[in-house]
C-alpha cells in the first residue's frame, strides 16, 4: 500500500494577541495514512487533534513543517492548485447542524462540490450524482428539495457525509463525526462510514476523543497530548500493550458499558495544562507517575521499538511497567 | 443558525403571524394601500394636482374637493394622493440605493481583514452626524430638487446598513458551515455571496422596512425647509410648510397631508417590528 | 451497598407537557422512578427521551411553556409538586440538590467561586458570611481542589471545566443534602477528568450517606458508577433493573438495541448492530407503544396500547407487551 498521506514535523503556533506569547496547538507531528487505511488520532480537549484536521487540508496555514498528499506539498500550493486539490481530499466535521448552510436545501448543498469541480457536467446529470449519492448514504431522493433544520442530526451528518463524498475524494479527514450524535445513531454513520470505505476505497484519518470508536474504526492509531504525538501503533497494540504512560491512563480511563469492571477504573490525578504555558521537556511529566529528572528537561522523540509490530512512542522511560486494561487494579495513586 | 427556513415556509409563517399580530397586519394593510395609492394616483385622483382655482381657494372639505382646497384652490386630496407617490419614488430609490452601497461597504469590509478599518472608520464618521444634517449638507452642496433629496437620503443611510451588515458578515465568516464551504473548494467571492451575505437578509429586511419611513421623514423635513421637493410638485412635508400659515384659518390644509404622514409612518414602524419578531425568535423555535 | 432500603424519592405517574405554537409536546408521560438512601440512580436515555425534563420536575424547575400535568413526587411523605413554593424554596438546594451538565457556565461568571458556595449557605442554613466563607472553602477542599485558600478568590473562567464541576459539587454538598440530581454531570469533561469527577461522587456518596440521581446517555458511565439503572424512551420509563442485571440481562428491545450498538463491545470490528429507523420527532408520538415502529418482535398489541412496568423478578422492571420474560 503506498503513502496517500504524509506529514512531516508539521507545526501550527497561535500568537496571543497582547501578551505576545502563543500557544502550540500542533508541535511536531508526523504521521502518515495509507491507501484504503484508517489512521486514527485519539486525545482529550487541547491535544491539537482539531487544528491537525485543518492543517492537513490547509484551512489554516501551517507554521512549521509540510504536508505531502500523494506526493505533491500540500503547503506550496497556489490557491487554484490547491481548489483543485479539494476534491481529493475532504473533511467531516463535528457538529452536523452547524457545517450545513441553513439556506442550502439539500440538492444546492450537494451540488456545490460538483458546481466547483466538475464543470463538464449539465444541470441532469448533476440532479442524478446528487440522487444517487443520497441513497448511497442512507436517505432518499426525495430529501434533496428539504432543507437542513428539516431532519434529524443523524440525517444531516449522512449528508455531510455525501457532501465529502460527491468528487470521490482519496482521503476522508473524519473530526469527531459521532460526538454530536446519539448512540444509536452513531452505530448508523459509523457502519455506514465502514461500508463507503470499501465502496469507494477511501483512507480514513479519524480523529475522535471516544476510544471505543477510534478503536472500532481504525487500523493504527496515533495518540496525541498538548500537540505533540505520544504514541503511534496498530489499533491492537494501542489497546493491549501501550507503551505511554498518557496512552495507558487514557485506556485506564475507559468507562466500559460492563458493570464487572467498575469500582477498578485507575484515575489519573491532575488536570490537562494549559497550552499557552505547557510543562517544559515531556508534556506529560507532571501527571507521569514513571516521572524522572530527565523528563523535565528534553522533550522525548517518537522512537521505534523493536518488535513484530511497528510502534512508536515518545517516552524516556518507555516499556517500564505492566500495562493495565481497561478495568485493571487501579495504577495511580 | 440552526432552524431557518426557505422563502416559501418563511412566506407561511409570514401569513401566519401577521394574522396573530394585529398591529403588524394593520401596519401591513397600511403599506399595501400606500403602494397602491401611489402607483395608481394618475387615475384614481379626482383633479389634476397643479391645477390653480383661485376661485375655490381655501375652501372646506364638500362633496366636489374632499379634503378641500389650498390657498391657490388646488384639490388637496389629489396632492395628498400625488404626495404618496412621490414619497413612494424618493422612498424606494434612496433606501434601494443606500441598500445596495451599504451592503457591499459592509461585506466587503467585514470579509476582507485588510479593508476593516480603513472602511469602517469612515464609516463610523459619517455615522456620527445626525441624517437630517448629512441630508442638508449634501442638499447645501447639490442644490435642490428630488433627485439631490434621493441622493442626500441615500448617503445619510448608508453607514447604517454598512454597520448591520458588517457585524453580521465578521460573525457568519467564523461558522462552520462556511468553513466547510471552503473544504469542498468554494472561492472567496463564492463564499461572501453565496453563504454569508444571506445571512444577512433577514436584518437588512428589517432595517428597511425601518428606513423607508425614515427616510419619507428626511424627504418632507427637507420639503418643509423648502430645500427638498420644490413647487409646484406635491409633496407631503411642502404642503406642511405652505399650511402652516393657515393653520388658524384653514385647518386642513395641514392636517390631511399631516395624518397621510403619521400614517404612512406608524405602518411602516408597526410592519417592521411585526417583521423583526418573525424573523428573529421564530428562528429559534425550529 | 445500599442495604438500608429506605425509600426517599418516589416518582409516580409524572406527566409534563410542553405547550408549544405547533401542538403540545409530551415530554414525559407516565414515568415511575424510586430511590433508596444511599443508591446511586442512573437514568439513562438519548436526546429527547425527557430525561431532563424529568430531573427539573422534581425541584418544580421546569421553564414555560412546560407544565407538570400529572403525577406526584413523593419525597418523605411530602408531594413536592404540591407543596407551596415557600417550603420548596428551603427544599432546593438544602436537601435536594443538582448540578448540571456545562459546569462553566451553570456558574455565575461575575462572583468568586467561594462566595458562590458560601451563598447557598447564608441563604438556606443562615450562617455568618464569614463562616460561610470558610465552610465553602472547607467543602472545596473535600471535593478534591488543590490550593482551596488560593482557588476559592478565583473566577470561573479561569478555573478549568473539571474544577468549576467540583464548585458545583461543592456547591451542591454545602447543605449535606439527602438527594444529589446530577444531570450530565462529567459529559463535558475529558476522559481522564470524567473518571476522578464519577469516583468523587461515589466517595461522597459513602461519606455522606446522600441519594445520587445520575443522568446521562452514556452506558459506561451508568455501568461505573450506579446501583440501579432506568432506561428512558420517549418520556417512560422502559426498563429497571439493578445495573449487573441490565447489563447481562437486558429485556427490552430498546435496551437491548442501545447494548448492541456500543462499539466498544465489539472487539471483532463486525459491522455494529442499529436499531432501525430513528427517534420520532416530539410532535410524531406512535400510538400504543413509542418504540413498536422500530420494534425487532413487535406485535400486534403494540400499537394500540401503551405496555405497563411490570416486574419480572430481582427488581427488574420491563414494560413490554411481549414475554420478555423469559428471555435470558
Amino acid at each position: 500500500m503506498s503513502e496517500l498521506l504524509a506529514t512531516h514535523s508539521l507545526g501550527k503556533r497561535f500568537l496571543l494577541s497582547g501578551s505576545g506569547g502563543y500557544v502550540k496547538a500542533v508541535d511536531g507531528v508526523s504521521l502518515t495514512v495509507a491507501e484504503g487505511e484508517t489512521l486514527g488520532v485519539v486525545g482529550e480537549s487541547g491535544c491539537g487533534k482539531t487544528t491537525l484536521a485543518r492543517l492537513v487540508l490547509r484551512l489554516v496555514e501551517p507554521t512549521a513543517g509540510s504536508v505531502l498528499f500523494s506526493g505533491y506539498d500540500v503547503t506550496l500550493l497556489r490557491k487554484d492548485q490547491l481548489r483543485r486539490l479539494r476534491s481529493e481530499m475532504q473533511l467531516v466535521f463535528q457538529d452536523p447542524t452547524s457545517s450545513l448552510n441553513p439556506r442550502m436545501n439539500v440538492q444546492a448543498a450537494l451540488e456545490r462540490p460538483l458546481r466547483i469541480h466538475r464543470t463538464d457536467l449539465g444541470a441532469s446529470d448533476r440532479r442524478e450524482l446528487v440522487s444517487e449519492m443520497l441513497v448511497k448514504v442512507g436517505l432518499r431522493p426525495e430529501h434533496a428539495v428539504r432543507y437542513p433544520h428539516q431532519f434529524s442530526g443523524g440525517q444531516r451528518q449522512r449528508i455531510c457525509v455525501a457532501r465529502a463524498l460527491m468528487v470521490h475524494p482519496r482521503l476522508l479527514v473524519l473530526d469527531e463525526p459521532t460526538s454530536a450524535l446519539d448512540v444509536s445513531v452513531q452505530a448508523q454513520i459509523l457502519n455506514l462510514l465502514r461500508r463507503l470505505q470499501s465502496e469507494f476505497g477511501l483512507s480514513y484519518l479519524y480523529i475522535s476523543h471516544d476510544l471505543s470508536t477510534v478503536r472500532y474504526m481504525s487500523d493504527r492509531v496515533a495518540v496525541m497530548y498538548l500537540g505533540r504525538v505520544v504514541e503511534l501503533t496498530t489499533a491492537e497494540q494501542v489497546f493491549t500493550s501501550a507503551l505511554h504512560p498518557y496512552t495507558r491512563a487514557l485506556m485506564a480511563a475507559v468507562l466500559a458499558p460492563d458493570p464487572s469492571c467498575r469500582g477498578r477504573a485507575a484515575v489519573l490525578g491532575g488536570e490537562v495544562p494549559s497550552s499557552i504555558a505547557p510543562p517544559t521537556g515531556c508534556h506529560f511529566h507532571p501527571r507521569c507517575p514513571q516521572e524522572a529528572a530527565v523528563c523535565k528537561e528534553a522533550v522525548p522523540e517518537l522512537r521505534a521499538i523493536a518488535g513484530p509490530v511497528a510502534h512508536l512512542v515518545a517516552c524516556h522511560q518507555r516499556g517500564g511497567g505492566a500495562v493495565p486494561r481497561p478495568g485493571d487494579p487501579a495504577v495511580f495513586s | 443558525m440552526a432552524g431557518e427556513r426557505s422563502f416559501g415556509s418563511l412566506l407561511a409563517a409570514g401569513y401566519r403571524t401577521l394574522r396573530e399580530k394585529r398591529l403588524a397586519f394593520a401596519g401591513a394593510v397600511v403599506i399595501v394601500a400606500f403602494v397602491a395609492v401611489g402607483i395608481a394616483a394618475p387615475i384614481i385622483a379626482p383633479h389634476d394636482p397643479l391645477e390653480i382655482d383661485l376661485r375655490n381657494a381655501l375652501s372646506v372639505p364638500s362633496a366636489e374637493h374632499w379634503f378641500g382646497t389650498d390657498n391657490n384652490g388646488r384639490d388637496i386630496l389629489s396632492r395628498v394622493l400625488y404626495g404618496a407617490r412621490t414619497s413612494l419614488f424618493v422612498s424606494l430609490l434612496s433606501v434601494g440605493c443606500a441598500t445596495i452601497a451599504g451592503v457591499f461597504i459592509g461585506a466587503v469590509a467585514g470579509y476582507y481583514a485588510h479593508l476593516q478599518a480603513p472602511l469602517m472608520r469612515f464609516v463610523d464618521i459619517v455615522l456620527a452626524f445626525p441624517s437630517i444634517m448629512i441630508a442638508l449638507i449634501i442638499v447645501a452642496v447639490l442644490g435642490t430638487g428630488t433627485m439631490n433629496v434621493i441622493v442626500a437620503i441615500a448617503v445619510a443611510q448608508t453607514p447604517q446598513f454598512a454597520r448591520l451588515v458588517n457585524a453580521i458578515v465578521l460573525a457568519t465568516k467564523e461558522d462552520m458551515y462556511v468553513e466547510a464551504g471552503r473544504a469542498i473548494g468554494e472561492t472567496d467571492s463564492s463564499l461572501l455571496w453565496r453563504y454569508v451575505i444571506p445571512a444577512c437578509v433577514p436584518p437588512v429586511v428589517v432595517q428597511i422596512s425601518l428606513l423607508i419611513p425614515a427616510s419619507i421623514m428626511t424627504a418632507s423635513a427637507l420639503s418643509f425647509l423648502g430645500l427638498g421637493v420644490q413647487p409646484p410638485n406635491p409633496e407631503w412635508g411642502a404642503m406642511l410648510s405652505l399650511g402652516k400659515e393657515w393653520m388658524r384659518t384653514a385647518p386642513h390644509l395641514m392636517l390631511f397631508p399631516g395624518l397621510a404622514l403619521m400614517v404612512v409612518v406608524l405602518g411602516f414602524n408597526l410592519l417592521g417590528e411585526g417583521l423583526r419578531d418573525l424573523l428573529d425568535p421564530k428562528l429559534r423555535y425550529e | 451497598m445500599g442495604e438500608d432500603s429506605g425509600e426517599v424519592l418516589n416518582i409516580r405517574g409524572l406527566r409534563v407537557d410542553f405547550h408549544t405554537k405547533r401542538g403540545v409536546v409530551r415530554a414525559v408521560r407516565g414515568l415511575d422512578l424510586s430511590v433508596r438512601r444511599a443508591e446511586i440512580v442512573g437514568v439513562v436515555g438519548e436526546t429527547g427521551c425527557g430525561k431532563s425534563v424529568t430531573a427539573l420536575s422534581v425541584l418544580r424547575l421546569i421553564p414555560r411553556p412546560g407544565v407538570i400535568s400529572a403525577g406526584w413526587v413523593m419525597f418523605h411523605n411530602q408531594d413536592l409538586l404540591r407543596l407551596p413554593e415557600k417550603h420548596l424554596r428551603s427544599v432546593r438546594g438544602n436537601r435536594i440538590s443538582m448540578i448540571f451538565q456545562e459546569p462553566s457556565s451553570s456558574l455565575n461568571p461575575v462572583f468568586r467561586v467561594a462566595d458562590q458556595i458560601a451563598e447557598v449557605l447564608r441563604f438556606q442554613v443562615g450562617l455568618a458570611p464569614r463562616v460561610a466563607r470558610g465552610r465553602a472553602v472547607d467543602l472545596m477542599r473535600e471535593v478534591g481542589i488543590p490550593d482551596a485558600d488560593v482557588r476559592a478568590r478565583c473566577y470561573p473562567h479561569q478555573l478549568s471545566g473539571g474544577m468549576n464541576q467540583r464548585i458545583m459539587i461543592a456547591m451542591a454538598l454545602a447543605c449535606s443534602p439527602e438527594i444529589l440530581i446530577a444531570d450530565e454531570p462529567v459529559t463535558a469533561l475529558d476522559a481522564t477528568i470524567k473518571g476522578q469527577i464519577l469516583s468523587l461522587l461515589r466517595q461522597l456518596r459513602d461519606r455522606h450517606g446522600s441519594s445520587i440521581v445520575l443522568i446521562t446517555h452514556d452506558l459506561g458511565i451508568v455501568a461505573h458508577t450506579c446501583d440501579r439503572v432506568a432506561v428512558m424512551y420517549m418520556g417512560r420509563v422502559v426498563e429497571a433493573a439493578p445495573v449487573d442485571v441490565l447489563f447481562r440481562w437486558p429485556l427490552h428491545p430498546y435496551t437491548r438495541g442501545l447494548l448492541g450498538s456500543l462499539p466498544g463491545l465489539h472487539l471483532d470490528r463486525s459491522e455494529l448492530q442499529v436499531i432501525p429507523g430513528s427517534v420520532p420527532g416530539p410532535y410524531d408520538l406512535p400510538a400504543g407503544c413509542s418504540f413498536h415502529p422500530r420494534c425487532a418482535i413487535a406485535g400486534v398489541d403494540c400499537p394500540e396500547s401503551e405496555p405497563v412496568l411490570a416486574d419480572v423478578g430481582d427488581g427488574h422492571l420491563v414494560a413490554c407487551h411481549c414475554d420478555v420474560g423469559g428471555l435470558q
